[in-house]
């Protein structure tokens, strides 16, 4: 095989000379590199990824130095781990009745502002999206509350929620609200905006109103992006949700936070593996759900 | 006279019982809870008042203090984008199966991802602590942990999407796997892993602060210390700047991906 | 005319479902055969049994004096596919990546494992791919990133990709189905011009009668699976290509009155 590829290289080809030479009969419309070979792609096409690629090592390795990175500390956690583990791995089942209330009250709470916030983000993308607001600006004005509203954390929502109603799972269904809201607002807008404007056009034409278009031609369309943003969004919200007792809101997050507090390690891998299957067990739902929604098409 | 359906009978079911559901849960969540929406808005007067008498105006009370904070808790997240792109970016291609050398460590390390991605930050904070001790230590570590989680399964995904479209043919080229995963996957793919790394960044600065709050360092430490002490007018000043940060770093990160990636 | 490929009694099996039913054909070196049947009706499949990107079943694979069906290690299996040339419906370029890099491509079956993983090209095979483009009138564009192009320069660039490979044997599945009337004349003259002037066997896969009847030289019908018709074009009949399609020919004639354009 190598031979006869030999014997036609050799009749297509001329056997590539030395670089001098190359470059002495350059070809107009060709590039060439240093060392006189003809170039393959054109460096000016693409500086845009290399460039950024250069400006995030040069950017990430200085954080990495500004972090102030604890060396010693580093190391001897590391050299802790074994313990660590050995700790956590004595599995105590002891608390099992409240960890498994506490997970409850989690995903009642996560279910509850998921809810609450898909109705209320729904309502406000309609007057987000520039397609379908009734006035620009209230569009625009939208748009900036919306971003700041996201901007924080849902955790610091329910820190600061927690303060005006107290302690309860309200706290956490409205902290979690705001930021959900504002989330499925911008999530839903840009879903609708993405109705292409001749089919809005095409409706407007036959002489139907804002809300029949709405039913009729939007939301049908934006059907399957609002299933996505609300598998994306239930998943976060149990993340926050899960986590809020650490703050000192109720829900499995205090049971983690409390147990490693009084050293009852055990106790709380136990409510660490609950929120771990909980969370692996919605994932594998939406992704079934996702994959049946694909095949129907 | 029989009735005309314009959707299909079963596409009609499967969303009364999907909606059926949603209402059920909706029930049980209420009456567990014993949550009342309108409570809220009947109390709004408190809420006001705590907005308007503790919250405002914000103070910036301890400004050397806080830009450490602040420079410390950036830096946590994008030190952990970076180390978690690069430890990802081996894992995928060893975990993807267009890529991948042998098929069983496709599992394993798709079940590594899964369980680095499932347990909250915060969570991971907790256990750390017991190994590391209260610092920015944990903090990052509990970052890079479940970036590494997700940007892992959000690059095989890129991988596999990229190779089903160009694999094909330089296979039927004769290529061998290490130059199709260089000349191919790897340039196809690169835009893809570049958007997921700045989407991990937007992510990580924003739970930087909240790993920082249960004891990671930064200005989540800072933040809940003014909590605890009721000094709410800093706290504010705080919450402020880092919502700041947070929506300069995304409208950054947008500008990058429209300029840069399109 | 020198016989390149000869299968003999191919079949593919999905458990029960039979996609390809004992089909044997031979192709001669510079002929074009164009494969024609509805969609589902195993073309796809047929071809890709050839370079074994689908694992046949059942069946021998003759090609250049080695049983393409047998080979076992993966690095003869390569050596064999550089020498068998693919061209595809949707391209199957690198959109990110320059006209040139594309094209060359075809040459990582040749290269060492190290210049191939760095993508070091050597001088002649630029050479070699800068002809091929020039050839097909593509030379101000060799910088160009392959995602900017046309349909139809994109499979052109396809083309000069599977040439750079020096085949004896060129696969075409589908090659102008995502491509306008203009482009896909052109394609297939270019894919005939190559059969004649470099004495490459080329497989068509093709849906278009009309196209199928202007350009082969030899049309095997496929119906479930099944070899129904193996001759020259001009004995293809009306009743045969209903019994291939499995249709009333008026269902069929809005491409075939364009056949007849084609043909004048």
């Amino acid at each position: 095989m190598t031979e006869m590829l030999g014997t036609l290289r050799s009749k297509t080809a001329p056997r590539g000379g030395a670089p001098q030479e190359e470059a002495s009969i350059a070809q107009p419309g060709l590039l060439y590199d240093r060392k006189g070979r003809v170039r393959v792609k054109d460096p000016k096409r693409d500086r845009a990824i290399p460039g950024f690629i250069a400006g995030f090592l040069v950017i990430g390795i200085a954080a990495i130095f500004l972090m102030e990175l604890d060396f010693t500390q580093l190391l001897e956690g590391v050299r802790q781990i074994p313990e660590a583990v050995s700790k956590l791995a004595k599995i105590d089942f002891s608390q099992l009745d409240i960890t498994f209330n506490s997970l409850l009250e989690s995903i009642n709470v996560t279910v509850l502002a998921t809810v609450y916030s898909l109705i209320g983000g729904m309502f406000l993308s309609i007057f987000l999206a520039k397609n379908l607001t009734p006035f620009k600006w209230i569009s625009t004005v939208l748009s900036a509350v919306l971003t700041l509203l996201r901007a924080i954390p849902s955790i610091i929502w329910v820190l600061l929620v927690l303060v005006c109603v107290g302690f309860g799972p309200a706290a956490g269904i409205i902290g979690i609200c705001i930021f959900s809201t504002s989330f499925f607002a911008r999530s839903f807008a840009q879903c609708f905006e993405e109705v292409p404007e001749e089919t809005l056009e095409a409706l407007r034409a036959m002489g139907a109103g804002r809300v029949k278009i709405f039913f009729s031609a939007v939301l049908p369309s934006a059907f399957t992006g609002i299933l996505a943003w609300t598998s994306i969004s239930f998943e976060n919200n149990f993340g926050s949700s899960a986590v809020l007792g650490t703050v000192g809101a109720g829900g499995i997050g205090y049971v983690v936070s409390n147990c490693m507090t009084r050293y009852a390690y055990g106790q709380a891998v136990v409510a660490i593996i609950m929120i771990l299957v909980f969370t692996y067990i919605m994932e594998l739902a939406f992704t079934s759900i996702k994959e049946r929604k694909g095949k129907s098409k | 006279m029989r009735k005309i359906h314009v959707i299909p009978q079963k596409q009609k079911r499967n969303t009364l019982i999907a909606l059926l559901i949603v209402a059920i849960l909706f029930t049980i969540a209420t009456i567990q809870t014993e949550y009342q929406p309108l409570s809220f808005f009947m109390n709004m007067e408190n809420f006001w008042e705590f907005l308007l008498v503790d919250l405002f105006p914000p103070q910036l009370a301890d400004p050397p203090t806080i830009v450490e904070g602040i420079v410390q808790t950036i830096s946590m997240a994008i030190a952990a984008s970076l180390l978690s792109c690069v430890f990802s970016l081996i894992l995928a291609f060893l975990g993807s199966r267009t890529t991948a050398p042998f098929q069983p460590l496709c599992k394993i390390i798709r079940f590594l991802a899964s369980l680095q991605r499932n347990i909250p930050s915060m969570i991971w904070t907790f256990i750390l602590i017991m190994a590391f001790g209260i610092g920015s230590v944990v903090g990052a570590l509990a970052l890079f942990i479940t970036t590494c989680g997700f940007l892992i399964r959000s690059f095989i995904e890129t991988i596999d999407e990229v190779g089903a479209e160009s694999l094909e043919a330089l296979q039927s080229v004769g290529a061998s796997r290490l130059a199709i995963i260089t000349q191919v996957i790897i340039p196809a793919s690169l835009p893809g892993f570049l958007s997921w790394l700045l989407y991990s960044l937007e992510v990580n600065i924003r739970s930087s602060t909240l790993v920082g709050a249960v004891g990671g360092g930064g200005i989540g430490l800072i933040m809940m210390g003014y909590i605890k002490q009721f000094r709410y007018h800093s706290a504010m000043g705080v919450i402020l700047l880092i919502a700041a940060v947070v929506i300069i770093v995304d409208l950054l990160t947008n500008y990058l991906r429209k300029k840069v990636l399109a | 005319m020198e016989t390149v490929l000869s299968i003999q009694n191919l079949k593919k099996y999905y458990g029960a479902t039979k996609a390809v039913e004992d089909i044997s054909f031979t192709v001669d070196a510079g002929e074009v055969v164009v494969i024609i049947g509805p969609s589902g009706a195993g073309k796809s499949t047929v071809l890709r049994c050839i370079n074994r990107m689908i694992e046949p079943t059942e069946g021998s694979i003759l090609f250049e004096g080695h049983d393409m069906a047998k080979i076992k290690k993966e690095k003869d299996l390569k050596a064999m596919r550089r020498r068998i040339g693919m061209i595809f419906q949707s391209f199957n370029l690198v959109q990110r990546l320059s006209v040139f890099q594309n094209v060359l491509h075809g040459r990582l079956g040749y290269m060492n494992t190290a210049s191939a993983v760095m993508g070091r090209y050597a001088e002649e095979d630029k050479q070699k791919a800068l002809d091929i483009l020039a050839m097909m009138g593509m030379e101000s564009m060799i910088y160009k990133k392959a995602g900017e192009l046309s349909g139809g320069q994109k499979q052109r660039v396809g083309i000069a990709r599977a040439l750079m490979q020096n085949p004896a044997l060129l696969l075409c599945d589908e090659p102008i189905a995502s491509l306008d009337p203009s482009s896909s004349k052109i394609i297939m003259n270019q894919i005939q011009d190559m059969a004649k002037k470099r004495g490459i066997a080329c497989i068509v896969n093709l849906h278009q009668v009309d196209v199928a009847l202007a350009y082969a030289d030899r049309i095997i019908g496929i119906h479930q699976g099944r070899k129904v018709f193996d001759d020259v074009p001009e004995k293809l009949t009306k009743e045969m290509i209903e019994t291939i399609y499995d249709a009333p020919i008026e269902e069929l004639t809005v491409g075939l009155e364009e056949g007849v354009a084609l043909h004048a």
